[in-house]
């Protein structure tokens, strides 16, 4: 197809592995053989890059990954189209893939992560050089591969800026005493970008969007949620964003308290432990409002989508991301 | 907070309008006015939902600005939280409502369209003209 990029193949090398988590979901979607031909481009894809990039690629890119942001490029496919999902929509959540992975690589830096799901991270294992080089060779071959895609080139163009934007204002943003209004902001620039792109190269008409970006909301609030909990699920780490003041949900929720908002603020290292143990007391607050998120979600699904069956599966599956 | 019990899940589902007398256009035009009416009322409908659930948080604003002030930081930054959660959810009933409205202003005229196809209008442009030599 497109680029030779999508080759429906026999496997070549090694296949692109799906986190066991997301596998009963993709079961239940029935997208099993879309993932299987989005892993085999990627392989592809990586045997063909400059020889230079090859190693830091399979790194990347090898060594399994959730593949959320495809999924919900089908998933939204499926909610507005009967049959089987095209080599184009497979093609464009494979670019998808490509530049999620940027934003892992770039993110991974900006909070100085070695690893993420207990492996070394890109820049960790590579150096910051190798690290920021292997982002631009991906951005740049993404752009290509979606070729005359014209309409894909804008999306991905305006994901990318989105997420820029939505990086310096968290970053800008820290340790300021705002709002859960202000995290929603923030949030749905970051992830609820990714998602509303997601589902946009789903299903061009864009009647999705509002959906994806509500799905992306609901993602960035439970990573947030399940950070504080302690948990594994999502890759990242409560105390990085305790460390560096971010905004996430139950610090949004928690700073309404006087106390809690001058620590934030202004902390030093020994009231990190103080201003987890308040976060962590707004978790069922927090939890609430991930099922008010939900809910508008399921609600748009329901009045949008020819086939909300998919949507609702995603919603459901995301949701309970929090409590992993 | 959100859309439950927001009244959109109440709604005639997108797309299922009564069928068309005969392809008149005439009737078209006024199940869209109907459309259109039901429409606006049904965003006002959620407007005053919205209001309900954030009603608290607008009556301390009023009572406050009636008395001079008077609040803490604390309460006021409580209070501008629920008015921005409510210009929020109101900007995305309208928002909605109005997605909700061309999608069926489209679907009637698709159904028109498809109506009067078979009635002696062509169902594709004919174009009528030569190449200049």
């Amino acid at each position: 197809m497109t680029n030779g990029v999508v080759s429906i193949a026999a496997a070549s090398g090694a296949a692109h592995a799906v986190s066991p988590r997301e596998q009963p979901i993709i079961a239940e979607l029935g997208f099993a053989g879309e993932m299987r031909a989005l892993g085999e481009a990627i392989t592809d894809w990586i045997a063909q890059s400059d020889a230079e990039m090859r190693e830091a690629l399979s790194w990347q890119f090898l060594a399994g990954s959730k593949y959320f942001r495809p999924l919900t490029v089908f998933s939204c496919h499926r909610a507005v189209h009967d049959g089987p999902i095209p080599t184009t929509v497979i093609h464009a959540a494979v670019l998808l893939e490509l530049f999620h992975n940027v934003s892992l690589v770039i993110d991974d830096i900006v909070d100085k992560s070695d690893t993420r799901r207990e492996r070394l991270t890109l820049h960790a294992k590579f150096g910051q050089l190798s690290a920021l080089m292997t982002s631009g060779y991906i951005t740049a071959d993404a752009f290509r591969m979606a070729g005359d895609d014209t309409a894909a080139v804008q999306l991905f163009a305006e994901l990318l800026k989105r997420l820029g934007v939505a990086e310096c204002m968290q970053w800008r943003l820290r340790r300021q005493p705002l709002g859960v209004e202000d995290w929603r902001r923030i949030a749905g620039e970051d992830t609820g970008s990714m998602f509303e792109i997601a589902a946009c190269l789903g299903d061009r008409s864009g009647r999705l969007r509002k959906f994806g970006g509500l799905l992306g909301l609901l993602y960035h609030a439970c990573d947030d949620v399940a950070d504080v909990r302690g948990t594994t699920a999502l890759g990242g780490g409560g105390y990085d964003d305790l460390r560096d003041g971010i905004l996430t949900l139950p610090a949004a929720l928690a700073i309404r308290d006087p106390d809690i908002v001058r620590i934030f603020c202004n902390p030093a290292a020994s009231d990190l432990d103080r201003l987890a143990k308040a976060f962590q007391a707004e978790i069922p607050r927090a939890e609430a409002y991930l099922d008010d998120i939900a809910a508008e979600a399921e609600a748009e699904a329901r009045l949008f989508a020819r086939n909300p069956d998919p949507l609702l599966a995603l919603i459901g599956h995301t949701r309970q991301l929090s409590t992993r | 907070m959100l859309v439950k019990g927001s009244g959109a899940g109440d709604q005639e589902q997108p797309g299922s309008s009564p069928p068309l007398g005969g392809g008149d256009a005439s009737t078209v035009v006024a199940q869209a006015f109907l459309t259109m009416a039901a429409n606006g009322m049904r965003c006002w409908g959620r407007f005053v939902q919205a209001y309900g659930r954030h009603q608290s948080g607008i009556l301390r604003a009023v009572l406050a600005s009636q008395r001079g002030g008077g609040l803490t930081e604390l309460e006021a930054q409580a209070i501008a939280e629920d008015i921005r959660a409510y210009l929020r959810e109101v900007a995305d009933v309208s928002l909605q409502e109005a997605r909700l409205l061309h999608l069926e202003l489209e679907r009637l005229g698709e159904r028109l369209a498809s109506a009067t196809a078979g009635a002696g209008v062509a169902s594709a442009p004919v174009r009528r003209w030569r190449v200049k030599p």
